[in-house]
């Protein structure tokens, strides 16, 4: 095997690794919860971003969607980068461009993880993100697919 | 009632609300008036600028603190899909005497799904990337846009019209998605806008050249109809963000029931692309506005414009933004030193910023820039009827705070 060869091979092996393993939830320092009712059990990513920015309002089985922000200062950064692919800064901009455009009512928000997890037991269609410890068995945690 | 009793009642409006704000506990900042389906939120900018050599947009070679903007809007979330809301903006810009309060945005918007939703009434018109938060200091990185694009004396006219919009997002694929808005309906020029003033100052100097007696009292600026379309890229690579623009308008101003000028904007096409990168972020825009205009049946004005700007920011910690700006600005893509039939002798605008951003809390915004400019486009002109110098300068400080 020519030297060409077996470079070709180990990049097509690498990007097939990174396409199975693009697939798989990485670790953390949140998970998405929704209210217990639910039957979402994955979400894509895109799918997310699109839910947080008031640009998907639906679950499949129709019910309004109903978003709730976390601001605990914990995950709230990580939450912004992983998942909108913005900061939490641009994130908070991006509210307030579409209150003061006319284009949309913002979202509540809520700063610690308690209150976020009373909210979404409470809320039929909500959504939101905690901490993994502060999960409880009154939401439900559906995983990320890349 | 005299102006000062205006004036008095102005700063005392403005000294309630600023008290107001301050009292308010952070979490009373957005005001729900019923659940989360009724929400009251507003805004509070004071500045203050200074220019050396010329003026810009009224007299502000001996500085001025007639840069307010006070907004206050109101939703209401009647169904799941129904939303009613509209804000009120009070503004005091230097080019006018005393300060007025329109409806900035009123919309009734019905969201049929996620790819297509209709709003009626005065919605905000897109036009690059920052159009529609014109009125929104906090919202936008720099307290003067680039003027090329973003020309401050179309501001009071060209951020909203009566009639509608489409909009949507459309989920191309796993890797992209766009959010788009084709809109129509007609602008409203208010008497005092600054085109409308703009045009008195070429009535009379047309009488002036003339010898005529025409009066500008009755004088008119009319919109017949504006449209146009907006594409918004969203790419899955974090940071990239493009768009696409589209307006076209068509205007007449009339004299005693006589036309005596016409505009017709055939397209004005904006592309604008935006990238950050850790502490870095770069946004460009070009535009070519293709627009005819005759005045007194004398074609005065036809061919595109050019018009480009960079801006790139660095900011060392979240809340805080330096960024530096280079503007052009050319009445003719085809012919960048032509002379107008007003005489200007400089017909470009070559701005150079620098800035400052520090957002002092989630609700407080403070800004500072300064600009060095050459060229006299864009009604350097009009503001400065005794000559215009080619190089000049002009600064601001801007403080907002919003809930």
């Amino acid at each position: 095997m020519t030297l060409k060869k077996r470079t070709g091979g180990l990049i097509l092996a690498t990007w097939l690794f990174a396409v199975v393993a693009g697939g798989a939830e990485p670790q953390r320092d949140f998970v998405l919860v929704v209210n217990a009712e639910n039957d979402v059990t994955t979400i894509s990513r895109k799918d997310a971003e699109l839910i947080f920015l008031n640009k998907q309002r639906s679950w499949p089985d129709g019910k309004k969607i109903g978003v709730l922000i976390n601001e605990n200062p914990k995950i709230y950064d990580s939450f912004s980068n992983t998942v909108l692919r913005r900061s939490s800064q641009q994130f908070l901009v991006f509210r307030k461009q579409m209150l003061f455009r006319g284009q949309g009512m913002p979202p509540p928000t809520l700063k610690t993880d308690k209150d976020v997890v009373a909210f979404v037991a409470e809320h039929v269609g909500s959504i939101s993100y905690v901490s993994p410890e502060a999960v409880t068995l009154e939401v439900k945690v559906v995983s990320i697919l890349q | 009632m005299s102006s000062s009793f205006f004036l008095s009642v102005r700063s005392q409006v403005l000294v309630l609300m600023t008290l107001f704000c301050l009292l308010l506990p952070a979490s009373l900042w957005a005001i729900d008036l019923a659940g989360d389906k009724v929400q009251l939120h507003g805004f509070l900018t004071q500045g203050y600028m200074e220019s050396v050599e010329n003026n810009f947009l009224g007299d502000t070679i001996d500085g001025t603190f007639r840069l307010t903007e006070i907004g206050l809007n109101i939703n209401a979330q009647l169904t799941d899909q129904f939303r009613l809301g509209g804000q009120a903006l009070y503004s005091h810009l230097p080019e006018e005497s005393k300060g007025k309060v329109r409806a900035d945005w009123l919309v009734a918007d019905y969201h049929f799904s996620d790819p297509f939703g209709v709003r009626l009434g005065k919605v905000k018109m897109p036009m690059g990337l920052y159009n529609m938060e014109r009125d929104s200091d906090f919202l936008r990185p720099l307290i003067f846009l680039p003027q090329s694009i973003y020309d401050e004396t179309l501001r009071d006219s060209w951020q909203a019209l009566w009639g509608g919009d489409m909009y949507g997002n459309l989920l191309l694929s796993k890797w992209v998605d766009i959010d788009y808005q084709l809109f129509g309906g007609c602008i409203q020029y208010e008497d005092d806008s600054l085109v409308n003033l703009a045009a008195m100052e070429i009535v009379s100097r047309y009488n002036k050249q003339y010898s005529l007696f025409l009066s500008t009292g009755d004088l008119n600026r009319q919109n017949n109809y504006a449209y146009g379309a907006a594409l918004y890229f969203n790419p899955s690579l974090k940071g990239l963000r493009g768009a696409m623009t589209l307006l076209v308008l068509d205007d007449d101003l009339w004299l005693n029931e006589s036309q005596v000028s016409s505009l017709r904007i055939k397209s004005k096409l904006v592309a604008s692309l935006e990238y950050s990168w850790k502490k870095f972020s770069w946004t460009a825009e070009y535009s070519e506005t293709d627009r005819r205009q005759e005045q007194f049946q004398v074609t005065t004005l036809d061919g595109p414009s050019q018009a480009w700007y960079m801006l790139l920011s660095y900011s060392p910690i979240k809340a805080l933004t330096f960024s530096l700006l280079y503007d052009e600005y050319y009445r003719l893509k085809n012919n960048h030193h032509a002379v107008s039939i007003s005489k200007n002798l400089y017909p470009w605008r070559k701005d150079l910023a620098a800035a400052l951003r520090y957002d002092i809390a989630e609700n407080w915004t403070f800004k500072a820039e300064w600009h060095t400019v050459d060229g006299t486009a864009l009604y350097s002109g009009y503001f400065n009827p005794q000559g215009a110098e080619r190089y000049w300068q002009y600064g601001a400080l801007k403080l907002s705070f919003n809930f």
